[in-house]
């Protein structure tokens, strides 16, 4: 039984690998959600500890609850100009681009309507409540959300007295690209990022192949998965769905992801949005905007093959329980929601 | 001969009979080594960035129920074999206890007021994170 | 003393062939066609089936052992003997008493040996690395065999009818 050998010896190494390639796992909370970074590589403490430090310093400065942090400071002098760190600036212009690029479906100055729900800082969530606002508040807040903060060298300004600055919808995934450049600075090669939903691949797993996510049944509990894909190197997948937080008022329930147009939760047709890019902070707040734009201009944002959209891949999933996935991550994609009633469909162009 | 059954050219009855119990040898061998969904499951509690418990889901024969020493919101923690929920919180948003059971690798439940989270680890996961 | 002589010398060629045959198999392995560890054809039991059909147990167990014994050797690799050994033995015990049931045919036979050949195996692995989840790929090896037992029935069918050799 010569051919039994090798099963012997690969058994033996199988265990024997195990032992060692264990993954690093760091877990922590920042920015109001939990993070946690896997690193495959042996010895990444250094860099796991660095990753951390450099969320913690991002929240220092993106924070809208922090005293102190160029958010708050931005919103308690708004009219003013204030000083920014260069990372401010940088993730304001990228903010404003995004918003821009999509009709103010994303807006990062959302926050005085949020506020109003009650779906503010999330600091306060615990305490916050919940409560839906009269169109007569909403007319008169909405103004002041229109208007994106104004960026110069060194430092930005909200142009209105009132204004509130909330970067929840794209700081988590713009800290992801530092957490890259952390790891990477110290030699980690293999990891696996998930900064609250956001999930960064760093490389591929050790023995090569990508990394795999499931994303989350919007309708479904805790366990339950829409779908399990592939994350290329260096890709970053962001979720945004409003059964993530929500309240019910008078039998009717109102989730957290507001549309800008008129103030009220996003009534897309879309129980969640996913979408995978190459720019984390993008694919944060992309996830966002697209969620209250709704599936067809989603999909025609993407066929166009112009823009930002063109270049993400993206898994739509609408209330009739259609999935829509783009042809990009049909490679390594298992479906998991046909039991839940879930139909797929592949878009290509 | 010496043994009828070097006479035979043909397949038996019996033959058939010796078929089944392999067939049924190698189906009670698929079912006692089953993939099991608590192989070797570890439930890690993390309080404000520190592991305060490890509870070994898998070799677990009892429940057990766990007062996590520290947490500003009073907080109990269950652990079945194979599955670990929160029982019971002060916390104000009670999300923790609404995530019920987790049974899978890779599986967590947080409670953020509590800077808490649990995290289901080993055994075999089918993916490395979760989004959304 | 002729008669010794002639048992002899019938044992060292059923020896030479079993040898030859498990051998010859090694050069072609079925786990190419099929990736599952540990599986093969098992002519070699051919050889085992004809020498308790046309000789007696006692000589077809000498075959086997010296059949494991030499393997072990020519392939230079004594861990495997342990392998050979059981699986080569359980299937031996196994054939051995089936043969005495009256109503099979060597289908069963073979088949019931090609299953406690890899159940054999199984146990030796398992006892090598003193680990028992192992038994898990004793469920495909045991499916196979059906397969491959109903092969080698059907090919010693032929071999104990058509070369009726000896007493």
């Amino acid at each position: 039984m010569k051919r039994f050998l090798p099963l012997v010896c690969a058994l033996a190494l199988l265990t024997g690998c195990a032992g060692t390639a264990e993954p690093v796992v760091q877990t922590f909370f920042a920015m109001d959600t939990v993070m946690s970074i896997t690193a495959y590589d042996s010895g990444p403490t250094d860099g796991l500890v660095a990753a951390q430090q450099e969320v913690n310093r991002l929240e220092g400065l993106w924070s809208r609850t922090r005293s102190g942090s160029d958010v708050s400071r931005l919103n308690d002098a708004a009219g003013q100009w204030v000083e920014v760190d260069a990372d401010t600036a940088a993730l304001l212009e990228k903010a404003n681009a995004a918003a821009q690029e999509s009709a103010m479906a994303f807006d990062p100055a959302l926050s005085p309507v949020m506020d109003a729900w009650g779906f503010g800082s999330t600091e306060s969530e615990t305490t916050a409540v919940h409560r839906v606002p009269s169109q007569e508040e909403l007319d008169a807040l909405l103004p002041l959300t229109r208007d994106l903060p104004q960026v110069e060298e060194g430092r930005a300004r909200l142009p209105l007295e009132g204004q509130a600055l909330d970067l929840g919808a794209i700081a988590k995934g713009a800290a992801a690209a530092y957490v890259v450049d952390a790891l990477t600075e110290h030699g980690v090669e293999s990891a696996i990022i998930a900064l609250g939903g956001n999930i960064t691949a760093l490389g591929t797993k050790p023995d090569g192949s990508p990394f795999r996510v499931y994303v989350r049944d919007p309708q479904g509990s805790e366990e339950d998965y829409l779908c399990l894909m592939a994350l290329p190197a260096g890709m970053t997948c962001s979720t945004s769905g409003g059964y993530e937080r929500w309240f019910e008022s008078g039998g009717e329930i109102y989730h957290h992801i507001i549309d800008p147009s008129d103030g009220y939760p996003a009534q897309s047709g879309l129980l969640s949005v996913t979408v995978v890019a190459q720019d984390p902070a993008l694919a944060d707040a992309w996830s966002t905007a697209l969620y209250v734009l709704g599936a067809e201009e989603a999909v025609a944002r993407w066929e166009s093959g112009m823009g930002s959209v063109a270049g993400m891949e993206l898994i739509l999933v609408t209330e009739e329980g259609t999935v829509y996935i783009t042809e990009g991550l049909e490679e390594g994609l298992e479906t998991l929601g046909e039991e839940a009633g879930y139909t797929y469909e592949i878009l290509r162009r | 001969m010496k043994f009828s059954a070097a006479e035979r050219t043909r397949p038996t009855l019996l033959d058939g009979l010796v078929v089944l119990a392999v067939l049924a040898a190698a189906g009670t061998i698929l079912f006692a080594f089953r993939p099991e969904t608590g192989n070797f499951l570890t439930a890690r509690i993390v309080l404000d960035n520190e592991v305060v418990a490890e509870l070994p889901l898998s070799t677990l024969t009892q429940p057990v129920a766990l007062d996590v020493p520290g947490a500003e919101y009073p907080i109990t923690v269950e652990a079945e074999p194979g599955r670990v929920r929160v029982l019971h919180s002060d916390c104000p948003s009670q999300d923790c206890v609404h995530t019920g059971w987790v049974s899978r690798s890779g599986g967590q439940i947080i409670c953020l007021p509590n800077r808490l989270v649990i995290t289901v680890t080993g055994g075999t996961a089918d993916a490395d994170a979760v989004t959304g | 003393m002729t008669d010794s002589i002639h048992r002899l010398t019938r044992c060292a060629v059923l020896t030479a062939l079993a040898l030859a045959i498990s051998v010859c198999e090694g050069l072609v392995p079925l786990s190419i066609l099929i990736p599952l560890p540990g599986l093969r054809l098992g002519l070699a039991n051919l050889v085992t089936v004809y020498a308790l059909c046309r000789l007696s147990g006692r000589e077809a167990l000498g075959i086997l052992v010296s059949r494991c014994l030499l393997g072990a050797i020519v392939g230079g690799n004594l861990t495997a003997l342990a392998f050979s050994l059981t699986g080569g033995v359980l299937a031996f015990l196994t054939m051995w008493l089936l043969l005495h049931v009256p109503g099979l045919s060597l289908f069963g036979v073979c088949i019931a040996g090609a299953a406690a050949h890899n159940t054999g195996q199984i146990l030796a692995a398992m006892a090598v690395l003193a680990s028992p989840a192992i038994a898990v790929y004793l469920a495909p090896l045991l499916l196979a065999s059906l397969l491959t037992g109903a092969v080698t029935g059907a090919a010693s069918i032929l071999l104990v009818r058509r070369v009726p050799w000896g007493s």
